[in-house]
């Protein structure tokens, strides 16, 4: 579960606010979908939940616990992927693994067949032993999809995960996404595609110039909109009245 | 050509200009403007003395030379070192910046011809060679120009003839690299144009090393008459033996000594002809080798059990940082090559020399003063010093390890990643300073420990040991916090060359000073108390052993403290 009371961000002098007074709730058992225009807040919003960025006001918590008061035991509870994949590229895969898993405690047994079960998912067995430097981009977004879940963590946070993906990856990770939703926890993540997040998502989260515009169900946005056919018409028809 | 020059243009302007060092316009966040004044203050009163040593080198020789008219061998001197050093580094330059930038995957599919791609990039690098060679040769051109007293037409002919030094060497450099990666057409992978880059660069280091020991004979000689007789030496072998390498380089010389506007004109010429035949073999070699490169060794191989099992062995998150810390600098030959690697192979550098010079018959001397060193250190009473050389090649080693001086900047952009694991920032910080620290204290505390065990074994005091040791290990601990300090301070993340971390962020060279000043002042204290003041070397040596480590232990705490903060503040 991800709480966000009141969070604001300014980045310039300005004063102009790249997120605004967002609260939302993403709720266990359920996957999110994070949607919104370029430039509308969606990677400030996630790096503000991950601690990468402190926010100017608001708190925000995971699983209960606040970022700022108890950072190192909420950053336990999620694993995240970051939008860039070009990490670590002097570790070996399997090195960078090891790294996740010594980070956040696993034991080395778990660790071991963790590993062995998601190589397995995205058939990167044979790439492990390479250096992350020598992988195309889309095994670097594999490898790091790795290192993120490895310690099991309740709560997935994910910017523009697919970005890359070959299709029998994308799946697999589509998958573990349900998997996981199913098991009763969460994930979050955003996307620019809409149709993965029509076909994946529980609820959408739909963000504009830093402010949030919808929160609910796919069910919810098209009874407001019923005069549109599909998600792609609703979004666009919502970001242009924001 | 219109297409070339607008290319030219972006990669001037864009961010891909970031790896040959010029930033223009890279970056979208607005700087501090009185930051970076004194930034660029600071930079300026850094180079100060370089600049004066090498203006006043360049006056005083050619004065000394004048009398015998043979002060075109520093003109001679300056173009053949320029051109040389382009050339060297050039190979492993162009190899990165054709091959390895990012900025290909974006050039490649544009409707460019490959000569207008590698034409472009090459006059990129071309501007930055003139900036980088003029920062280290125009103050010795300026003291020639102004002791040889040079005319208005010469100071311009010096100025367009300096201008076009470097283009020839790159031309060259490009072809014999656009050459290499043909042959190797199917075959080259990142992994090894790196590989072959960084060889290259050794070699390099190595070839200037032995050719120090060369310099070094020769530096025995003093007074005007043999420095000019030096110098009439170097005209004679050097210029001689290496001048037949770059054939521009008399009509440059004749350009500006005679001074000749014909002659100009030859060495733009055959700079022209060199693009040409450049362009040529840029249209039949690049394409073929920066197409075929593969992304991946393709060396995929599942692990056996057996180093699976080598490879998961349980770690703390300090060792696993530490690891990854360690691994991350060993592997990167950029980083090791500029923060490392002279810590750990000065001794090599010191060999080679020796070995050089014993070589070609002068090494008798060498090793015969050498060995009566080690037999007067050897003595009891050389132990305090023993004590003081140590000392003084740890202030030395310490100062030029950037291993803890560039650790947040070789992050980069993943430095977010450090603040969203579950590791304090303090565990994280400990593990760059203990990598930093550990390299520094290996090159200094590790190898003086290996010296006075000899010089035990043959008659020295034991005592001189752990003396020896704690101002060492003090020294390296306060330096290493002091260079952290500063990177934490002034870090340098958006890079998208490793190069920019490293060769291009001047805050590592504000620590060094720091602490040569600060460490020769403490190498001077010890002296004077110890050999001129007559005072125990022990009772000095822990007393400033201790006061350093307090000092270390102090600089520890501030940094982690400080570190802690910053960290939590740093944002994109």
């Amino acid at each position: 579960m991800i709480s966000l009371r009141g969070v604001s961000k300014t980045y310039d002098k300005k004063g102009v606010r790249a997120v605004d007074n967002l609260n939302m709730d993403i709720a266990d058992g359920k996957i999110t979908g994070f949607i919104g225009p370029n430039g509308a807040g969606k990677t400030t919003t996630l790096k503000i939940i991950t601690g990468i960025l402190e926010p100017d006001e608001g708190t925000v918590t995971i699983d209960g616990l606040d970022m700022r008061t108890q950072p190192l035991e909420a950053k336990k509870r999620f694993g995240f992927v970051a939008d860039s994949p070009d990490s670590f590229l002097r570790l070996k895969g399997l090195e960078y693994l090891h790294f996740c898993a010594s980070i956040y405690g696993v034991d080395p047994a778990v660790e071991k067949s963790k590993i062995a079960d998601m190589a397995q998912r995205f058939d990167m067995q044979k790439a492990l032993s390479d250096k992350i430097s020598n992988y195309s981009h889309g095994m670097r977004q594999k490898i790091m999809v790795m290192g993120a879940l490895l310690h099991d963590p309740n709560v997935w946070i994910l910017d523009e995960p697919l970005t890359g993906l070959d299709p029998k990856a994308a799946f697999e990770l589509k998958e573990m996404m349900r998997e996981h939703a199913a098991a009763g926890r969460s994930v979050l993540f955003s996307t620019h595609v809409l149709e993965v997040a029509e076909k994946l998502c529980d609820q959408v989260i739909i963000i504009n110039k830093g402010r949030i515009i919808f929160l609910g169900t796919l069910d919810m946005l098209r009874e407001q909109y019923p005069a549109q056919e599909n998600l792609e018409d609703i979004f666009l028809e919502l970001i242009s009245h924001a | 050509m219109r297409k070339m020059w607008a290319l030219t243009r972006v990669l001037l302007k864009s961010g891909a200009a970031q790896g040959y060092g010029m930033t223009v316009g890279a970056s979208t966040k607005k700087k501090n403007p009185v930051m970076t004044a004194v930034l660029y203050i600071v930079i300026l009163v850094c180079l100060i003395p370089y600049f004066t040593m090498a203006f006043t080198s360049g006056l005083n020789i050619t004065k000394a030379l004048h009398p015998l008219g043979q002060d075109q061998v520093v003109l001679e001197f300056i173009f053949l070192a320029g051109s040389l050093m382009t050339l060297v580094f050039g190979i492993s330059f162009i190899l990165s910046i054709f091959y390895l930038s990012t900025d290909i995957q974006t050039l490649l599919p544009l409707p460019l011809r490959s000569e207008e791609i590698v034409l472009g990039k090459l006059i990129v690098t071309w501007l930055y060679e003139v900036f980088t060679s003029g920062l280290l040769l125009l103050p010795i051109l300026i003291g020639h120009g102004i002791g040889a007293r040079w005319s208005v037409l010469q100071w311009l002919l010096g100025a367009l003839t300096f201008f076009f030094l470097p283009l020839m060497p790159l031309a060259v450099a490009g072809i014999f690299s656009m050459f290499v990666m043909f042959l190797l057409r199917g075959r080259a992978s990142r992994g090894m144009v790196m590989g072959i880059s960084t060889i290259f660069l050794l070699a390099v280091v190595m070839l200037f090393s032995s050719a120090g020991g060369y310099m070094g004979s020769m530096s025995e000689m003093t007074g005007d008459n043999a420095i000019a007789e030096m110098l009439q030496n170097l005209a004679g072998s050097v210029i001689g033996k290496y001048g037949k390498l770059i054939p521009l380089l008399g009509p440059m010389t004749k350009a500006v000594s005679q001074p000749s506007i014909l002659w100009l004109l030859v060495v733009i010429a055959g700079n022209l002809v060199c693009v040409g035949v450049f362009c040529l073999a840029a249209r039949v070699l690049y394409l073929p080798g920066v197409l075929s490169m593969k992304e991946s060794g393709g060396r995929s191989r599942a692990m056996t059990a057996a180093q699976q099992e080598k490879m998961l062995r349980r770690s703390s998150p300090f060792g696993a940082c530490l690891a990854k810390e360690w691994r991350t600098l060993m592997r990167s030959p950029v980083f090791f090559m500029n923060t490392a690697m002279i810590g750990l192979i000065w001794p090599v550098f010191f060999l080679l020399p020796l070995i050089f010079s014993a070589l070609t018959g002068d090494g008798e001397s060498l090793f015969s003063l050498l060995g009566r060193a080690m037999y007067f250190l050897s003595e009891p009473e050389a132990a305090p010093i023993v004590v003081l050389i140590i000392f003084g090649v740890t202030v030395f080693g310490a100062g030029l390890c950037m291993v803890a001086g560039t650790a947040m900047s070789r992050e980069g952009r993943s430095y977010t990643f450090m603040k969203c694991i579950p590791v304090s920032y303090r565990t994280q910080l400990s593990a760059k300073l203990a990598v930093g620290v550990g390299i520094s204290a290996f090159s200094t505390a590790g190898y003086g420990l290996i010296a006075m065990i000899y010089l035990v074994i043959r008659g020295l005091s034991p005592a001189a040991i752990p003396i020896a040791l704690l101002l060492s290990l003090a020294m390296n601990v306060l330096v290493g916090c002091v260079n952290l300090f500063l990177d934490l301070a002034f870090p340098k993340l958006n890079w998208e060359n490793e190069m920019v971390a490293v060769k291009q962020h001047f805050i590592p060279i504000i620590g060094m000073l720091i602490s040569f000043v600060v460490g020769g002042l403490l190498c001077a204290a010890y002296g004077i108390l110890v050999i001129g003041v007559g005072m125990n070397y022990i009772v000095v040596g822990l007393v400033l052993g201790l006061v350093l480590a307090a000092l270390a232990a102090g600089a520890y705490f501030l940094v982690m403290a400080f570190g802690q903060k910053r960290l939590s503040q740093l944002e994109d």
